[in-house]
């Protein structure tokens, strides 16, 4: 320890030793995260004295005749990890929780935080748990109480509100609840163990059998919710690559009217064969039509349901591209800068005591939404709300207070998608007139126009930035008025193959199969993604995720059985809501484990052989830059060479003939951008080092370059 | 298990259901042929071997599908006969 961060612990912990000695005993109050604590620093009391114990900042404050002192954790400061120090034992089944610091040696500043809480908590005659009011806060905050401060049950209390307004907080610290909220806590801890069971057997048996067949061993792993989704994305893949197309031909005609031209589409959007889409057009063309009938038709749109993470998650992507980790990192932001409600909700209802017209009347105060608040101030404020309900937190909506200059971009754009949407709950119904248009041409032909027009905006006046309805004009055409088409065009087209997940929609699968959390399925994408099990935005499993399934499936299908996880999630959701069931589900998760285990190392060598062929495969795949411009028939890869060790790019076809090659940077990751250079036409490759990526053309002897 | 060492034509994976297909070029080979009959009725006249070429031509086809079909021609293999 230096001198300085010496004088300014020892000044720290002369005052709490000398509070130890008073008579007085302060609240200490735990938080999930540093910018958490001081917003509830500065709700409780207005005089707040902020120092540091051994680089934590802790916040004082006084609230009427009781102190309270308020300190932060970083996340979860205890994990679960084995007391068998051998990495190649399974099956494991005993576990205890360890500070984050022993179990990664990375983490080591977690030590110091829990030295200082330890600090703290001597001389605390209270604790509340203030960490966010849900599964994980509540384990996080336990495991702080109990590991950390040796919290005595009597002494615990819970902290609930949904955002980090001075009011809310003030108002949960007024009716704190008494003692541990045991249902999370167990439901939070009974998730832990089982995940990591699952995840810490499986993933040593796979390890193991590859090590049975290969010296040359890497991470590998499987999880509980991450075996079935990657299953999803392997499965769609499996649809795609064996898909085969179906032809069938689209008719339209360009027509001329009286008042002007327009296209018409022919009435059956779909025509089967080739004989028929060229009959249409050969007894069509050139003839006269006759408007045969004009439909209308008043469609009501109902506004969307308030948000919770998910919908908020797919909303982001589809509009700005958000993956849905970061939506919900910016949304945590936001969260902390009081700007929104707690953000990891399930829930589609806004209870009236958030008090939806001060909200409304405070967000007015900003100029944008000047305009929208005014109209709704007017009318009587009814949310319209979905069906899921989380009975922890409300849906996610905006506090009304004002955002500070300092909030970025991104930030901004999604802050401004939840208040529109919070406004957009309250709008009313929006009608549409549809309208269809019908012209005959003889007894047999029909061809349609279709069209729209907006009557009523009704929400769409918040949403409208937002919502993809865009409405066509018909031609102004009455009912007997002779048109004459004039032009008939037939288009071959093919059935589309099966879309590729994206981060939205995998998230909204997941959703739909009741897979993970709100709070867990970003976090399993992504790691998907570093497991080197999946790539690219349009989600592809490599060869390494094909064959993880494909050995899962042919062994011990059970793991990926998206029935069984979700039946573990629904068995998660009774013990959050009070059913005592906690040993049951462990014990059938010892069971389940066991058998699984048992599966796989029967057939060991099968499964180490095929992990090898897929590592290999992978490999493979990875280092493959693109077509060769020299031969056109070969790849351009990366290579080694065995004597040196110096990697360069050379082409597959070597063999055949083929000399191209060039050297490449010796340092840096390589990545391929799938592009190639616009002069000589080899792979771009951007290569990231030490310092900034740098972007180049793998042809050494490239003109651009000379 | 009953060990099977034969190996897919087209990627080397190990057959299981078919004697010269792995289980996926198999899926493939049994869409392609089950989708013969619609291309046929679509087109008029339409050969096993023009058929073929137009599913290696299209990309809305899957990649498997298209070994498949390359295969097919290459080795002059009839559907049903494969």
């Amino acid at each position: 320890m230096n001198k300085t961060l010496y004088k300014e612990y020892y000044k720290d912990f002369t005052y709490l030793t000398k509070k130890a000695n008073s008579v007085s005993k302060y609240t200490l109050v735990i938080c999930e995260k540093a910018d958490a604590a001081k917003r509830i620093a500065n709700a409780l009391g207005e005089k707040v004295t902020t120092f540091n114990i051994l680089n934590s900042p802790v916040h004082r404050v006084k609230r009427g005749s009781e102190e309270y002192i308020i300190c932060s954790a970083v996340g979860h400061l205890y994990n679960l990890g084995t007391t068998r120090e051998k990495r190649d034992v399974f099956p494991i089944f005993d576990l205890t929780w360890y500070p984050l610091n022993v179990l990664e040696k990375r983490k080591n500043y977690i030590s110091n935080k829990i030295k200082a809480i330890l600090t703290l908590s001597n001389n605390a005659g209270k604790f509340v748990n203030a960490c966010d009011y849900d599964v994980e806060g509540s384990v996080i905050g336990h495991n702080i109480l109990r590991y950390g401060c040796k919290a005595e049950s009597s002494k615990v209390f819970r902290a609930k509100f949904s955002t980090l307004t001075k009011e809310e907080v003030s108002n949960a610290f007024d009716h704190l609840k008494v003692g541990v909220d045991f249902s999370l806590v167990r439901a939070g801890v009974t998730r832990h163990i089982i995940d990591y069971i699952w995840g810490i057997n499986l993933s040593r048996v796979l390890l193991s059998a590859l090590q049975h067949s290969t010296n040359n061993v890497r991470a590998i792993s499987t999880g509980r919710v991450q075996g079935p989704t990657l299953k999803f994305i392997v499965d769609r893949e499996i649809e795609i690559r064996s898909f085969v197309t179906k032809p069938y031909w689209t008719v339209k005609a360009f027509v001329n009217s009286s008042n002007g031209k327009f296209y018409a589409e022919y009435l059956k959007d779909k025509i089967d064969t080739q004989s028929e889409a060229l009959l249409i057009k050969e007894e069509n063309e050139g003839k006269e039509g006759v408007v045969d009938q004009l439909r209308k038709m008043t469609v009501q749109i109902v506004p969307p349901t308030p948000f919770n993470i998910g919908d908020l998650q797919k909303d982001a992507f589809r509009l700005f591209g958000f993956s849905p980790s970061l939506t919900l990192s910016i949304a945590e932001r936001l969260y902390l800068n009081a700007l929104i409600s707690y953000p990891r909700t399930n829930s589609q209802k806004l209870p009236a005591s958030i008090n939806y017209f001060k909200i409304i009347k405070e967000l007015g105060r900003q100029t944008e939404y000047q305009k929208e608040a005014a109209i709704l101030m007017k009318t009587k404020l009814v949310p319209k709300e979905g069906e899921k309900y989380d009975p922890a937190h409300p849906s996610i909506y905006p506090t009304g207070e004002i955002p500070p200059i300092e909030i970025d971009g991104r930030q901004k754009k999604l802050y401004d998608l939840i208040v529109r949407r919070f406004f957009s709950v309250f709008g009313d119904n929006a009608f549409k007139e549809r309208m269809q248009l019908s012209i005959k041409v003889g007894n047999k032909y029909f061809w349609k126009v279709s069209g729209g027009r907006n009557l009523y905006l009704g929400w769409l006046v918040f949403y409208e930035k937002y919502s993809e309805r865009e409405e066509r004009a018909l031609p102004p055409l009455e009912v007997g008025d002779k048109v004459l088409i004039e032009n008939v065009i037939v288009n071959e087209k093919f059935n589309k193959r099966p879309p590729r997940y994206n981060y939205g929609s995998l998230l909204e699968k997941m959703e739909e199969e009741n897979l993970g959390t709100k709070s867990t399925r970003a976090e399993i994408i992504e790691t998907l993604y570093k497991r080197g099990y999946i790539m690219g935005d349009s989600i592809t499993p490599t060869n390494l995720g094909f064959q993880i399934i494909q050995i899962l499936s042919r062994y011990s299908n059970k793991i990926i059985s998206t029935e069984l996880t979700r039946d573990l999630e629904r068995k998660l959701e009774d013990i959050e809501n009070g059913n005592d069931i906690f040993n049951e589900v462990l014990e059938d998760t010892f069971y389940f484990t066991l058998q699984a285990i048992n599966d796989l190392m029967l057939n060991i060598e099968d499964v180490g052989q095929d992990l090898e062929q897929a590592l290999r495969e992978t490999f493979y795949e990875k280092s493959i830059l693109g077509k060769c411009p020299q031969c056109k028939d070969g790849n351009l890869i990366i290579i080694r060479n065995k004597n040196n060790g110096k990697r360069f790019i050379g082409c597959t076809n070597y063999k055949n003939g083929c000399r191209a090659s060039s050297p490449l940077p010796q340092s840096g990751v390589i990545q391929n951008t799938g592009k190639t250079c616009s002069t000589c036409g080899w792979p771009i490759i951007i290569v990231k080092g030490k310092r900034r990526p740098w972007k180049l053309c793998t042809n050494i002897k490239c003109n651009r370059k000379k | 298990m009953k060990k099977n060492n034969k190996i897919c034509a087209i990627c080397k994976r190990k057959v299981e259901k078919h004697d010269n297909f792995c289980n996926y070029h198999f899926l493939a080979l049994l869409n392609i042929e089950k989708n013969f009959q619609t291309w046929k009725d679509a087109y008029e006249n339409l050969n096993w071997k023009e058929y073929l070429e137009k599913l290696i031509k299209n990309e809305e086809n899957g990649i498997w599908v298209q070994e498949v079909a390359k295969y097919l021609i290459t080795e002059k293999m009839e559907g049903s006969n494969v």
